[in-house]
């Protein structure tokens, strides 16, 4: 009940700001029930930590019961769900508090406090849930807050295309996470994720032990690693969609046409991630059905060609959503590597300081009044310390600067790849150093030389800056404090770390920063052209393009063949009435006039008439006549007579 | 009891004709009322622990041919007609603004009620058809004259003549198998089992595939629903897009199982093709109300296609396939009866307002009407299948049910929630978003007596999708 706590106090929230005008009260109503779902989190993490590995809490009660069949809902308390639910609440609030000020000047501030709060409620449920079905309703609901968040500005046209797109797109992937539970749902029987032993993961992991199908007594429907590998790669199609990689990724960078509380929230920290935690959850399906790898290398090439494209970029926060790509891309490479601990660490530490970059952009942004485009920033560093400081000590982090937490969790990530993949290795490695050189052009543009915007920038208020400061913190101290508990709590696989692989990976984040260094120095940056930003990059590859000239025109295609069969079915019917008309005018003049009026009814009058006619004239009333005919009758009469006798 | 549910807004018509013009609207929602009223009575008195139909009335009517007054309460018809009676008292009020005839108009909306509720209780074939018939009519009537459009006589013309001649085929198909088996009850012939020939099978399904409808014989509905006024709209998707799903249930499944599992395979390809084409061609669509046309037959498809699942065998699965699917329709049919006579209601009120109906001729609406599109938008939400609203955990059920015997066909019906998504977003985009034309700065905001209508409908909404054992109670326990 308490768990179910941390994920309705935000749902009440949002049921009451909705009903509400003024935003300060709502926000402060939205601020009050994140608190309390933040603490109820942090003490469910402080009661799952101390558990056994592989043991899970969970309490259910059923929810439908359809014939034979009940579904049960309910959540799951194990160390996975504690440190994901205190993780998304503390970074959740920070947020809330930090988008006080940031949204202070809009009219609808209410109604955007209600659509966070739906939010924050939807993905506080797909951490606790125990169900699939249930996870993946909180994941829908969680899709439909962030496409009204992107499309809070709806006014502009482009935020409300962007919206659309996210939510289109991101459906793409959970069509096929539907498909996944309904097949799950039909070999196994049951969605409950752990059930002492009977639940889908339960089943899961006792299949990998067994390593062919698990017996029963309908052979119809066993559940075999086959299955297991169907069910996790259409799960994965719903994580690959919602946390952009490839080839659905083109929806993140659009998303940012949303406020910029948003993109944090959303796009940093809690919905992108929300991919990477169900490939996390449903970990031992993928084990399985064997499909870690596949993972692995979505994630591995998306990191890469997301990498490659955030060099290319002039938006502040399109950058940093490339970024974040990529860096989910190192996550999906660390679950499928090195287990679910890995792809967590880096996740939780990602969190903070993408969060943090995040908001710190927000605050740039607002400073330089709402401009976003990097060439017209510059000599930021002069005007505001707090936030430079603070977006400094993420960069810092992104780019895993030796000791500070991404480092950490890069490492680890690195680490796995080298003991399964070598090639996957290599891939991370050359996107951490791109990371880094896409941080450094980023930080040089926008914080040396002279302002090259229109008015002068300001540092933003209080509230604005206190969540970055703890943010900051967070993003460089996390990762040391965290790694040991982390790696240990949650499972992940064998693995050997090295001192090639530490050397590599500090050499790729020092090296990427010189080099970033050596590019940019000296350049008029804003007015000479950037040698990285060629056409390909800052046209995105073409992803979108190319979609829309496949996939898109197919699409198009399909409904203007529904559309002109339709067509030909009015015409048929057209035709049909025109036959029908035909036919009945064939019927009234050639059945009714000709064949009913003049053949069969005249007809048979006038051949009454013309017989009524003969009968008549015999009977002229002439002697002779009559005599003539009774003599012709009697001999007639006489000749039968004697034939017959 | 179902007599006077049936018959009180017969009565409703008579009064009207009796009471001066300012007083009809007030009889029309009494008499609808009286058998909401009525409707609910039952549903709490009713006898869990009884087999077989409930609240049954049988009475020899022509003994001679073996023709009963049978009807009664199960749990095929119990949601329906509860849809049924709510949506009916929405519909007179929805019209309370209807001033034109306004006498004419609510006597053939009470006989159409009438109407509706006699084709979901009828027992017997007899005077089942006589309903299914009497729903009809009015609609032909209230299209054609207080329809809206230069196509309106077209669209009611087609609409009548469609269905009329379906409703032939499957009258011949029913006097057939009444010479086989003499009676028309439909209780007795489903005890019975019949061994009909394909083509008496396929003359009953001729009656129900235009009703519903299912490619190709749908193109009677989109004018009709786009001719139709408002109330009357939301009458035909809500209400009367039923009676042919409700018609496979009570005819089809019971009746002609034997057929049902032959042709299961061909029914649910249908369905599929009228998913797919639906969603497509609402994909193409100018017209709000055509749109929502569209959008009413990809989603009654998606019924036929659960229909269409309880013909497959299901031995030995973990699931209970067939109960999941069969459930599935029937809350299919209650959730997109409520989501989609709300929509239509929403888009009649923007008609009122701006006078047009075209997905080009608006935008930036939030802005200017806050409430009324949160109305709309949770509506839309409700009919692309999100979570917690009816809409999905049908949907989740049918496709479960129909998933486990036929996966493939359910597969690609999922291409039609894609569509579906695509289709109900560009229409928020366009009507709700970007900027505000300057000719609707000054559009009137949802009031309170039109959110009289749309929160009893969003509230049933939520209710059912957060907890559909509530309402799938009465379905799974009456047998």
């Amino acid at each position: 009940m308490t768990l179910a706590l941390i994920a309705l106090l935000p749902l009440l929230a949002a049921v009451i700001t909705s009903c509400m005008k003024c935003g300060r009260r709502a926000a402060g109503v939205a601020i009050v029930a994140m608190l309390g779902s933040c603490g109820l989190a942090l003490w469910a993490f402080g009661q799952a930590w101390g558990m056994e590995l592989g043991k899970h809490a969970t309490s259910d009660i059923p929810w439908l019961t359809v014939g034979t069949t009940t579904i049960n809902f309910g959540f799951v308390l194990d160390p996975l769900t504690g440190v994901m639910a205190a993780m998304v609440t503390f970074v959740g609030l920070l947020i809330f508090i930090y988008s006080f000020g940031y949204m202070k000047d809009d009219k609808r501030m209410a109604r955007f406090f209600c659509y966070l709060s739906l939010f924050a409620s939807g993905m506080l449920g797909l951490i606790l849930a125990n169900n699939l079905l249930l996870l993946f309703m909180c994941w829908e609901i969680v899709g439909v807050a962030s496409y009204l968040l992107i499309s809070f500005w709806n006014h502009k046209p482009e935020a409300a295309a962007a919206g659309k797109k996210a939510f289109i797109v991101t459906r793409i992937g959970d069509i096929g996470f539907l498909i996944g539970i309904l097949l799950a749902f039909k070999y196994t029987g049951t969605l409950t994720l752990y059930d002492g032993g009977n639940g889908l993961l339960d089943l899961a992991s006792a299949l990998k032990e067994v390593g062919h199908g698990i017996k029963s007594e309908e052979p119809g429907t066993l559940f075999t690693p086959e299955i297991a590998a169907i069910v996790s790669l259409l799960l994965f199609l719903g994580a690959v969609g919602k946390s952009g990689q490839l080839p659905l990724h083109v929806w993140l960078p659009d998303a940012m046409e949303g406020p910029t509380p948003v993109s944090a929230l959303i796009h940093a920290a809690t919905m992108v991630a929300a991919g990477v935690f169900l490939v996390a959850r449903t970990m031992p399906i993928f084990e399985a059905g064997g499909t870690e790898m596949v993972v692995a290398w979505t994630g591995a090439v998306t990191a890469l060609v997301a990498a490659l494209i955030a060099l290319g970029q002039y938006d502040i926060k399109r950058i940093l959503a490339y970024s974040t790509v990529s860096q989910l891309g190192l996550m999906m490479v660390g679950l499928g590597v090195g287990g679910v601990a890995i792809g967590m660490f880096h996740l939780l530490t990602h969190a903070f300081f993408k969060a943090l970059l995040f908001l710190g952009a927000g605050s740039i942004i607002h400073g330089c009044h709402e401009e976003q485009d990097i060439r017209k920033m510059g000599g930021i560093w002069k005007s505001m310390r707090v936030t430079s400081i603070a977006y400094l000590c993420g960069t810092a982090a992104l780019v895993a600067f030796p000791f500070t937490s991404g480092f950490f969790s890069k490492d680890e990530v690195l680490a796995g790849a080298w003991t399964s993949s070598e090639p996957i290795f290599w891939i991370v490695a050359a996107a951490s150093l791109l990371t880094a050189v896409y941080m450094i052009r980023q930080c040089l543009y926008v914080f040396t030389g002279s302002y090259r915007g229109e008015n002068s920038p300001h540092e933003s208020p209080w509230v604005m800056t206190v969540p970055l400061v703890i943010l900051a913190v967070f993003a460089l101290g996390l990762g040391a404090i965290s790694k040991g508990t982390i790696l240990n709590q949650l499972p992940r696989a064998q693995y050997e770390h090295n001192n090639f692989v530490i050397a590599v990976s500090v050499a790729v984040s020092l090296g990427g920063i010189v080099l970033g260094w050596m590019i940019y120095r000296g350049r008029k940056l804003g007015e000479d052209t950037d040698p990285l930003a060629i056409k390909s990059l800052r046209e995105k590859l073409w992803f979108d393009e190319y979609y829309a000239d496949t996939v898109g025109k197919l699409w198009s295609l399909a409904a203007i063949i529904a559309e002109q069969l339709n067509e030909l079915l009015i015409f048929l019917r057209d035709m049909f009435v025109v036959l029908a008309r035909g036919l009945s005018g064939a019927f009234a003049i050639g059945g009714d006039q000709k064949l009913i009026d003049v053949m069969a009814f005249d007809g048979l009058c006038d051949w009454l008439r013309s017989l009524g006619y003969a009968v008549t004239r015999p009977q002229n009333g002439f002697l002779p006549g009559y005599l003539r005919l009774i003599a012709i009758g009697t001999v007639v009469l006489g000749l039968v007579v004697f034939w017959i006798s | 009891m179902i007599t006077a549910l049936t018959l009180a807004p017969v009565l409703a018509a008579l009064v009207i004709l009796a009471v001066p013009e300012k007083r009809v609207r007030v009889v029309a929602l009494a008499g609808s009322l009286i058998s909401l009223g009525l409707m609910v009575y039952m549903l709490m008195h009713l006898d869990l622990d009884a087999k077989g139909v409930q609240f049954k009335e049988k009475i020899a009517w022509i003994p001679g041919l073996g023709i009963d007054y049978f009807v009664g309460l199960d749990g095929v018809n119990a949601l329906v007609l509860l849809l049924a009676t709510l949506l009916a008292p929405l519909v007179v009020l929805a019209s309370w603004k209807q001033e034109e005839r306004s006498r004419t108009y609510f006597v053939l909306l009470c006989i159409q009620f009438t109407g509706l509720f006699g084709t979901f209780t009828a027992l017997n074939f007899f005077h089942w058809f006589l309903y299914w018939e009497l729903a009809l009519v009015p609609a032909f009537f209230l299209i054609k004259i207080f329809g809206s459009g230069e196509d309106r006589h077209r669209a009611a013309l087609n609409f009548f003549l469609f269905t009329v001649v379906g409703s032939v085929a499957m009258l011949l198909g029913f006097l057939f198998l009444y010479q086989q088996t003499g009676t028309f009850d439909f209780v007795e012939l489903a005890r019975k089992g019949v061994n009909a020939h394909p083509l008496i099978f396929c003359a009953v399904l001729a009656g129900l595939w235009v009703k519903v409808p299912l490619a190709p014989l749908h193109i009677w509905q989109a004018p009709a629903y786009a001719a139709a006024p408002a109330p009357v709209a939301m009458l035909l998707t809500g209400v009367m897009s039923k009676m042919g799903v409700y018609g496979f249930l009570r005819l089809v499944v019971p009746i002609f199982d034997k057929q049902l599992q032959h042709y299961a395979g061909t029914l649910m390809t249908l369905a599929l093709v009228t998913i797919l084409w639906g969603a497509f061609l609402a994909l193409r669509q100018t017209d709000l109300k055509r749109m929502l046309a569209f959008s009413s037959l990809n989603h009654v498809a998606y019924c036929v296609l659960g229909v269409g699942a309880l013909g497959i065998a299901v031995d030995g699965m973990k699931i209970d396939a067939h109960e999941l699917a069969r459930q599935g329709v029937i809350l299919q049919m209650f959730a997109h009866g409520l989501a989609a006579a709300g929509l239509f209601y929403l888009v009649g009120l923007l008609e009122t307002r701006t006078g047009s109906s075209g997905l080009g001729d608006f935008g930036g609406l939030s802005a200017v009407t806050p409430k009324f599109a949160a109305a709309f938008y949770l509506l839309t939400f409700c009919s692309l299948g999100l979570p917690f609203m009816a809409g999905f955990a049908a949907e989740f059920l049918i496709f479960s049910g129909s998933f486990a015997v036929a996966p493939t066909v359910t597969v690609a019906a999922t291409v039609g929630l894609l569509a579906t998504a695509v289709f109900l977003l560009t229409m928020l985009q366009k009507v709700f978003t970007g900027p505000t034309p300057e000719r609707h700065n000054n559009m009137a905001d949802l009031s309170p007596s039109e959110g009289l209508i749309v929160i009893p409908l969003l509230f049933l909404l939520f209710f059912a999708g957060i907890s559909p054992v509530t309402w799938l109670f009465w379905s799974s326990v009456l047998n």
